[in-house]
């Protein structure tokens, strides 16, 4: 039997409903940009909680798929919060996010080419030099797909995963928003994946939105709950995961009480419960 | 230089440099022998209570879990009911003899309780200081060595001087032995005022900073015990906390609540101004 584990990122306003309902939470995830600043004490804090807890520090700025390279300041910060807090894995997005020195403040889809390609390796062996842990990568979810790509998206991603080693972290969330926006097939787009490099996996929940012409697009914006879809997507991908699995579910704000999040995870589980069913079945 | 030589005002100054050192050197020693750096990070409500303030935090906070829960109930002016068969049935040992206690009690308070309750908290205790969060039998025979070296190193330098000063004839030596025992008291002090180790220090601090937002409204039991256990029960916000029933609710005014009615024996406790009675008020 494949011991899947299923957690929450740790956010403050959560924070005692983590510890307190621990026997139904196998693993966090803390955004290490919460605390880049937080003086050593505060990392320590964490460091004891990561003993207790299998604890995935994830960064939201490397811009790890980019021409631009990874800003040393900020790795050097990440760094810092890494080896205080000696996180079981480390992760950041596929994502561009500065031009230059010229911080754009979110995460932008890359032009998916082999320039990009070729950069995002070098990005990702830098980001391992410095930090001294290989990162796992994070397909990101987009609005706008990026003018002059010569791949689509699983394209792009199978092709960096055939040129590193670095495990993906699969946002199941994301692949659902840019199905649903781009028209594509999840399960086609999973399947052209390599899924054995896949050993954490985020849900999440989205609403749509709609544009000054009434055009509708489908948000990912983790302060929803988690749709059928997205449970569709995780019971198909256990069903062909060979790993263990930790599924982290993503909030980032008008936080429920923590018994609906504990629903959300166990119907996560009982996802991957059939999932994996079907697995041994075929 | 022979510090013996200095003059009084002199030898006074180097004496408070003397202990500084010494207290120092003894606390680093102390934190080095108490650091366990791979200690766990408890998470049983009781535990951090217990870590936290001991025996009466401990009990505080089983006794706002058994209010919150209903087991201990209907204050009415001193009345207070205990569920005996729902009290008998309580997994946890500590728990049962708490609700034991209020349904078989008449008089009681603080200490009354936490003497009630001492055997389940011996098996508490024993796992925080097999965790290396508590000192065990060990660490406490460590300390009062090193208590005493502390006291002895104290006073070797003071009779060393005090003999040396009486025999140039020399009698003011009022304020130097008051020094002394004033700096053995603080050596006394320092090592006592605290039954957890470092490890025991640290993972309460971190609970302290890990849990930084107060529960409320939507908050379940389990998180309002485990944020009672850290902070204490006055800080989980009464108004706001759905498990908190005021003693003297609707009765008379005054702390504590009273003897029995129901299903039950009752008691009544002294003290204590929030969730439960004796389980109330506090804080830290």
């Amino acid at each position: 039997m494949i011991a899947d584990r299923f957690g929450l990122s740790w956010r403050g306003e959560l924070s005692t409903a983590i510890l307190a309902n621990r026997a139904r939470i196998d693993a966090i995830e803390l955004i290490a940009d919460d605390y880049l600043d937080a003086p050593a004490t505060k990392l320590r804090h964490f460091r004891a909680l990561a003993r207790e807890i299998p604890l995935g520090l994830h960064s939201i700025h490397l811009g790890l798929a980019s021409t631009v390279p990874v800003s040393s300041a900020y790795l050097d910060r990440i760094a810092r919060v890494a080896d205080v807090i000696d996180p079981a894995s480390f992760s950041d997005h596929l994502a561009f996010v500065r031009s230059d020195d010229t911080e754009i403040g979110h995460m932008h889809a890359p032009i998916r080419d082999e320039a990009t390609l070729d950069s995002t390796l070098v990005n990702l062996a830098r980001t391992e030099r410095i930090i001294g842990r290989k990162p796992e990568v994070e397909n990101i979810a987009t609005l706008i797909d990026p003018p002059g790509c010569a791949m689509t998206e699983s394209e792009w991603l199978a092709k960096l995963l055939g040129r590193c080693e670095n495990r993906l972290l699969l946002d199941l969330h994301n692949v659902h928003a840019n199905a649903t926006n781009f028209g594509f097939h999840p399960g086609t787009f999973l399947d052209a994946l390599q899924l054995d490099r896949v050993h954490t996996v985020h849900i999440a929940g989205g609403k749509w939105i709609a544009d000054d012409d009434g055009n509708r697009r489908y948000l990912d914006d983790h302060l929803n709950p988690v749709g059928d879809p997205t449970y569709a997507l995780l019971e198909t991908l256990a069903s062909k995961a060979p790993n263990p699995l930790t599924i982290i579910l993503e909030r980032d704000g008008r936080y429920p009480p923590m018994r609906e999040l504990l629903d959300e995870l166990d119907r996560a589980r009982a996802a991957v419960a059939r999932g994996r069913a079907q697995r041994e079945r075929s | 230089m022979n510090p013996f030589d200095l003059s009084g005002p002199e030898f006074l100054v180097f004496y408070v440099v003397y202990i500084a050192v010494i207290f120092i050197a003894a606390e680093i020693y102390w934190r080095v022998r108490t650091a366990r750096p791979e200690a766990p990070l408890p998470t049983n409500p009781y535990e951090i209570a217990y870590l936290r303030g001991g025996a009466r935090e401990a009990a505080r906070v089983a006794v706002m879990g058994l209010v919150g829960r209903g087991i201990i109930k209907q204050f009415e002016g001193r009345q207070l009911q205990v569920s005996k068969e729902r009290a008998t049935r309580l997994p946890d040992p500590f728990e049962r003899r708490t609700a034991e206690f209020f349904g078989t009690r008449r008089l009681a308070g603080d200490k009354a309780l936490t003497a009630f309750v001492q055997e389940p908290l011996r098996s508490l205790a024993a796992k925080l200081e097999s965790a290396g969060l508590m000192l065990d039998g060990k660490l406490r025979g460590e300390r009062v060595l090193l208590t005493l070296a502390v006291v002895a190193a104290l006073w070797l330098m003071a009779g060393i001087k005090i003999a040396v000063a009486l025999g140039r004839g020399r009698t003011n030596i009022g304020f130097f032995i008051l020094l002394a025992s004033v700096a053995s008291i603080a050596a006394i002090v320092m090592f006592y005022r605290t039954a957890r180790t470092r490890a025991g220090g640290r993972a309460l601090s971190a609970l302290t900073n890990l849990n930084r937002r107060p529960v409320g409204t939507g908050s379940n039991f389990s998180e309002v015990m485990l944020y009672a256990a850290i902070f204490g029960v006055a800080a989980t916000q009464l108004e706001a906390n759905p498990y908190y029933r005021k003693p003297n609710e609707g009765g008379e005014s005054g702390s504590g609540c009273g003897s029995s009615s129901g299903d039950s024996g009752g008691s009544s406790c002294g003290g204590g101004s929030g969730c439960g009675g004796c389980g109330g008020g506090g804080g830290d």
